[in-house]
């Protein structure tokens, strides 16, 4: 890849990747798996997931120039690499829908209810074309934004429900057993699959690789923090009982925020300053999409194929979620699994054979490294 | 080359979406914005009433100030909440909104039937806000709604002004739907929701002939619930006690005798209420202490005295600590013992504690358990000073 | 390819007059220089463009006086005389040769005066041109208070010298092109050596050879040819007014583009926040300075989204207005018939003629039009109840905020662009509103300006650049150090 991008850019991806589906759907699916106990269930997942995301940086850090699609052709021959490359384009655009809907569901729940959803979906499937075909680097550019925004958010939501907190709602930890609070952790992967799997295509984008590995670090521990904020206050703020009940668990935390009585509502606020971070999940994960399907199809100009793709992945997102509450259900079941699989399996399946291959590999993608398109 | 055919595909793609026009737009000048509900059940027809109070914008002319009312107020039957609702459509010219609502008064049939369709609607529906006062009123909440009530221009705004000041008194709590959403869904803590009384308090003065005043709303006492239902009202004083307790009290303004006999009185302003609950393994049953501490000021002394500022003040924190523990203990007796209400939250603070014990024994009878746990109040109140007095008032030369 | 100057003097002559046409303003002079041999020759030159005076003093007098000490007897032919005369005869201060008799005829168009010899093929051409100008005069479009008070004028030369008076430094440089098969408008280059991004600067050059036009009369044709995106809303390169500004600019290391027959300049490489920074903010107290920024800031903001915020509020999301807010404007929009879009969309259209008027109509008429447009709009339409009186506040609001922003252009591109985003917001609310500012935000992010990021410093980020000359003009003694190598990073 030619664009480049710097550090800064590439550490407020990180949250920017994990935040907007995480902070309210997922926790809304952990917490009805473990009750008040989602904030350390997610915390203990995003700790696991972290490994893996340092695994990848590690992956990275071997092939500097090369994205994952390009040293796994290296590592596992062409044609088990067109294979993984064809499951990356269908996580991708699983992932895409998610992020979308994420998106979906809090503009159709809360803010146009009378609003088709075909037509909320399209328009941000065009916002978002408009974002990949700008290019990675626009997406980076935003994402800093977005990263800004997320964090102003993170505060405002603190000072709103400050006086609601109850530290009692998130006593006892652990209260189903820590077995359990393990076993709810898979739902994060839902999430952390996104990092883990997009870092393998937008690493090469960083200008500098020296302590690529610690800034990944870094980031994934800034990101963690930045997201667990939100299950631990809508805990303590909402309680469990009440989180259970909704499917966008974030947004029933921002109806209950006033910000002084002159703003007795702030979701209007909230989804301005939330939307930037949203739209940067998305955008990576169509980035990858189309970048990772331009591998298996080859095509002269790039349009040809990211157009169609782009509107039958919309399709894909509207089908999704025609019913709200069997989109959440699939976030339970069985996207997370699904995404934990493929998230774990891959990224170690590439380190162990990288183990194995290790000498040949290493003239080899000194060689190739000038074919990368 | 691409951004020439991307142009033209996202101008036609919008295209298609934009002319099909804009679902969710609606002027305000089409909306009756609510500003208070009422909801009633009657006993002999079985009926939902709703009671609307909707604001009429003001016109601007200055020329011609309006002579009508303020607000609109309207009420509809129906056989479940929602129909009820609804059915102030059928004679509303305006769509009702509901997001301007400041207060849901539910009436006192209405809660000791079920409150399950309030708690829903007002949830489930996204336009309306979490942080709107609900209170439980004595009689019929169709009278609150109507009474006009303060002053400001809404009566609706006058009434949800009061859950601003209820702490100088500190004889109610203030409950909001997002934390009576929060009681009512939770196993181990019981609603506890504000109390409102109607009373001939304001009077007319251009027809002195009239003997009472007319009625105002008041904000006064509790309304203690077992899951979906209301038991019953509290007093002043047993409210103050629990609010403090459920941490919905903070402050307070409370009247203290330093001598019953004489009926001698200083007012002291207490600030910063911190309450700290514990709970200790007596034998087979867990009991629970209550730790309240709280720092204040003497605002008020209606007597003489000749005693030292150190020795009054001392007076003052024991009879006041007194009066503290006396309401809380007061509180607790209504709502454990006659009620036999978790509003407190005791069975969470086990739960908490004694998380094994908890699952194993007390969760499936815990409503058994409660009536019969001790609880121990022990308060301590620092008086820092006396407003701005260097010593107490007396009369000696 | 060069028509040869012929050594006939007549057959010179008719050519010329081919040229120009019969009776065209073409003067051609004829006479003898007697102390040189006594050869004939003529001068020609364009008699509106030449000073009379100076080809008097320069060319005809010391030719024709008596004493003209040419001590050297012409020997065989006139070969060597156009030396000879330039040696030691003309007072011109400059003096070509050529033996192009297109190039001759340029230099005529260009106020020149060209002598012709007998019996030889070169032609000597002095620039002596001048013609009548505007007088040096305030800035129109930028106008400061503190601050110089010269602005450029339609003169390239005149705006040369006022760089030049500025920058003392040989550094300085002036590159000239003429750009323009039929009008040969002179365009100058001025940079700072040392300081300029020699890559920019390569790439200018590139492009200005690039410009395949017959016409270049203004600069606006320029900026067109010029930039990168050319589809783009945002003019990607600011025009200026002012010497001072040019020359802070150029000490930046931009490179400004000086266009023949018009006041303004361009700048290369140009950044969005160029359109909030004015050069009066470096003359006043730094405080001030940053103050005016973040006011420009709010106002930029403002007049974008002002219009939109009100109809998202007015007509989708209700329940954010604080109640007595909500009914302050439902009262207002109490009996209005039309919807606030509507409302909202006629109000700017006649906001914009109004201002569009306000720059037609002469000066005279236009404090009578200016009372009888705010009268008719703002008083009447809300008597009438035609207009929510909230509304006129918007518009007129959004209106003066986009008058506060110093780029004219940049601002506006921004009133253009608040119709796309009122159209979206009208018909998904907030939802519209974001995508909207997302994409002008993307769209931002990725222009270019001469491959420098139109957004820098900001996007990407530099921390530096952001702290001490974008929102905030930090006080000279911090910033004389930071600003030299702003433009260096790309």
């Amino acid at each position: 890849m030619k664009t480049k991008t710097s550090k800064l850019q590439y550490f407020s991806l990180f949250t920017n990747l994990l935040y907007g589906k995480a902070i309210g759907i997922t926790a809304g699916v952990v917490v009805r798996a473990v009750g008040a106990d989602a904030w350390t269930s997610m915390l203990i997942a995003f700790l696991i997931g972290i490994i893996f995301i340092q695994l990848m940086a590690h992956l990275g850090s071997k092939f500097p120039e090369l994205t994952m699609i390009d040293y796994s052709k290296l590592l596992l021959g062409k044609w088990v690499s067109r294979f993984f490359s064809i499951l990356l384009v269908i996580f991708f655009a699983f992932a895409y829908a998610t992020s979308a809907n994420t998106l979906t569901l809090h503009i159709k729940q809360y803010l146009l209810p009378e609003t088709p959803t075909i037509a909320i979906i399209l328009l941000y499937a065009a916002l978002v074309f408009y974002g990949t075909s700008l290019g990675i680097e626009v997406i980076t550019r935003v994402s800093f934004i977005a990263f800004v925004l997320i964090i102003l958010f993170n505060i405002i939501t603190i000072f709103g429900t400050i006086q609601d907190f109850q530290a009692m709602n998130l006593q006892p930890i652990f209260d189903k057993g820590i077995i359990e609070n393990l076993k709810a952790g898979i739902y994060s992967f839902g999430d952390l699959s996104f990092v883990i799997l997009g870092l393998g295509i937008i690493y090469p984008i960083l200008n500098k690789k020296n302590k690529a590995m610690s800034t990944t670090f870094w980031a994934s521990i800034f990101a963690t923090f930045i997201v667990i904020t939100w299950p631990f206050i809508e805990t303590a703020t909402l309680g469990a009982d009440v989180m259970k009940q909704f499917s966008v668990v974030c947004m029933q935390l921002i109806r209950g925020v006033q910000l002084t009585r002159y703003f007795p509502r702030s979701e209007l606020i909230m989804i301005n300053l939330f939307v930037w971070s949203i739209f940067v999940q998305s955008s990576l994960m169509l980035f990858c999409c189309i970048y990772t399907m331009k591998d298996i199809i080859k095509v002269k100009k790039e349009w040809h194929l990211s157009a169609p793709l782009t509107v039958l992945i919309a399709l894909l997102t509207y089908l999704m979620v025609q019913d709200h509450n069997k989109f959440v259900e699939f976030l339970a079941y069985p996207w997370p699994q699904a995404a934990a699989i493929l998230s774990i399996g891959y990224p170690s399946l590439l380190f162990i054979i990288s183990l194995i291959r290790k000498k040949k590999i290493g003239t080899n993608s000194l060689t190739k490294q000038e074919n990368v398109p | 080359m691409l951004r020439k055919y991307l142009h033209s595909i996202s101008v036609i793609l919008i295209c298609c979406i934009l002319l099909t026009g804009c679902w969710d737009a609606r002027g305000l000048d089409e909306l009756a914005l609510v500003m208070a509900v009422g909801i009633d059940k009657s006993v002999d027809s079985d009926k939902f009433v709703v009671t609307v109070q909707i604001a009429k914008p003001q016109s601007q002319d200055k020329s011609n100030p309006s002579s009508d009312e303020p607000v609109w107020t309207a009420s509809a039957e129906g056989k479940t909440l929602f129909e009820a609702i609804r059915n102030i459509a059928k004679f509303s010219s305006r769509r009702v909104m509901w997001a301007h609502n400041r207060i849901i008064v539910i009436g006192e049939s209405m809660a000791k039937d079920d409150i399950t369709p309030i708690i829903d609607f007002f949830t489930h529906n996204p336009e309306l806000r979490m942080k709107t006062w609900v209170a439980v009123c004595n009689g019929k909440a169709r009278e609150y709604v109507s009474t006009k009530t303060g002053m400001e221009a809404y009566p609706a705004l006058s009434a949800s002004e009061l859950f601003n000041y209820y702490e100088l008194s500190a004889q109610s709590v203030r409950t909001s739907m997002d934390i009576l959403f929060r009681d009512f869904q939770s196993e181990t803590v019981q609603p506890f929701v504000s109390a409102l009384y109607l009373e001939p308090l304001l009077i007319k003065q251009n027809e002195g002939q009239k003997e009472k005043g007319e009625n105002q709303v008041v904000l006064e006492g509790g309304a203690v619930f077992l899951r979906t239902k209301m038991l019953g009202f509290t007093t002043p004083e047993q409210t103050r006690g629990l609010g403090i307790v459920r941490r919905n009290i903070s402050s307070a303004v409370l009247s203290v005798p330093t001598d019953e006999e004489e009926e001698e009185y200083v007012a002291v302003e207490l600030n910063s209420i911190k309450v700290n609950m514990d709970s200790k393994m007596q034998g087979d049953l867990p009991s629970v202490i209550i730790d309240v501490s709280c720092s204040g000021q003497i605002v008020e002394q209606d007597f003489s005295t000749d005693l030292s500022m150190d020795a009054f003040k001392k007076q003052v924190e024991d009879k006041t600590a007194e009066i503290l523990t006396g309401n809380i203990q007061d509180g607790i007796e209504a709502v454990q013992k006659e009620y036999k209400s978790d509003v407190l939250s005791i069975g969470r603070l086990i739960h908490i504690n004694h998380r094994d014990l908890w699952y194993s024994k007390y969760k499936s009878n815990w409503e058994k358990i409660y009536p019969n746990i001790p609880i121990t109040v022990n308060t301590t109140v620092k008086i820092e000073y006396s407003s701005t007095y260097q010593i107490p008032m007396n009369n000696e030369d | 390819m060069p028509e040869l100057i012929s050594s006939n003097l007549k057959d010179n002559e008719n050519r010329l007059y081919e040229k120009f046409a019969q009776k065209s303003d073409l003067i051609i002079r004829y006479f003898k220089i007697e102390t040189l041999n006594n050869i004939t020759a003529f001068i020609a030159f364009i008699s509106c463009l030449s000073n009379g005076d100076k080809i008097n003093s320069y060319i005809l007098h010391p030719l024709l006086r008596k004493d003209f000490s040419i001590q050297q007897k012409a020997t065989d032919s006139n070969r060597k005389a156009p030396d000879i005369i330039v040696q030691s005869g003309l007072l011109s201060p400059t003096v070509t040769l050529t033996t192009d008799l297109n190039e001759a005829c340029n230099k005529l168009l260009a106020g020149d005066c060209v002598l012709f010899i007998e019996d030889c093929p070169e032609a000597v051409i002095n620039s002596i041109g001048g013609w009548e100008q505007r007088a040096i005069t305030d800035p129109i479009s930028d106008v400061e208070i503190r601050g110089a008070r010269d602005g450029f004028i339609e003169s390239v030369k005149t705006n040369m010298v006022m760089i030049r008076r500025r920058i003392r430094d040989i550094n300085l440089k002036f590159e000239s092109y003429s750009i323009g098969t039929r009008t040969q408008t002179e365009v100058v280059v001025s940079y700072i050596e040392g300081i300029v991004d020699a890559k920019i600067l390569e790439e200018l050059k590139n492009r200005l050879s690039k410009i395949d036009t017959d016409s270049i009369l203004e600069s606006g044709y320029l900026e067109e040819f010029l930039e990168d995106a050319k589809f783009s809303i945002f003019p990607q390169i600011l025009s200026i007014e002012r010497p001072d500004n040019a020359a802070a600019l150029l000490l930046e290391g931009r490179i400004i583009i000086l266009t023949d027959n018009t006041p303004f300049a361009l700048v290369v490489p140009s950044y969005f926040w160029d359109s909030i920074q004015a050069p009066g903010d470096y003359y006043t107290r730094f405080y001030i300075g940053s103050f005016v920024r973040i006011i420009r800031i709010f106002a930029l903001l403002l007049s974008i989204f002002l219009p939109s915020l009100y109809v998202m509020l007015v007509s989708f999301h209700h329940e954010m207005i604080p109640t007595p807010l909500a009914m302050k404007m439902a009262a207002g929009r109490e009996g209005i018939p039309f919807p606030a879009i509507l409302e909202a969309v006629i109000m700017e259209i006649m906001f914009e003629v109004l201002r569009e008027a306000g720059i037609r109509i002469p000066k005279p008429i236009g404090q009578a039009v200016s009372i009888v447009g705010a009268l008719v709009i703002g008083e009447s339409a809300v008597q009438a109840g035609i207009v929510s009186p909230i509304m006129v506040i918007v518009v007129s609001a959004a209106g003066i905020c986009s008058f506060a922003v110093p780029g004219y252009y940049v601002s506006m591109s921004l009133r253009l662009l608040r119709f796309p985003v009122l159209f979206l917001t009208s018909i998904f609310g907030n939802f519209g509103f974001i995508v909207a500012t997302m994409a002008i935000f993307m769209h931002l992010v990725s222009l270019r300006s001469f491959g420098v990021p139109y957004f820098s410093p900001y996007v990407p980020f530099r921390a530096g650049d952001v702290a001490y000359d974008l929102i905030i003009r930090a006080p000279w003694k911090i910033m004389s150090k930071k600003k030299r190598s702003k433009t260096n990073v790309t």
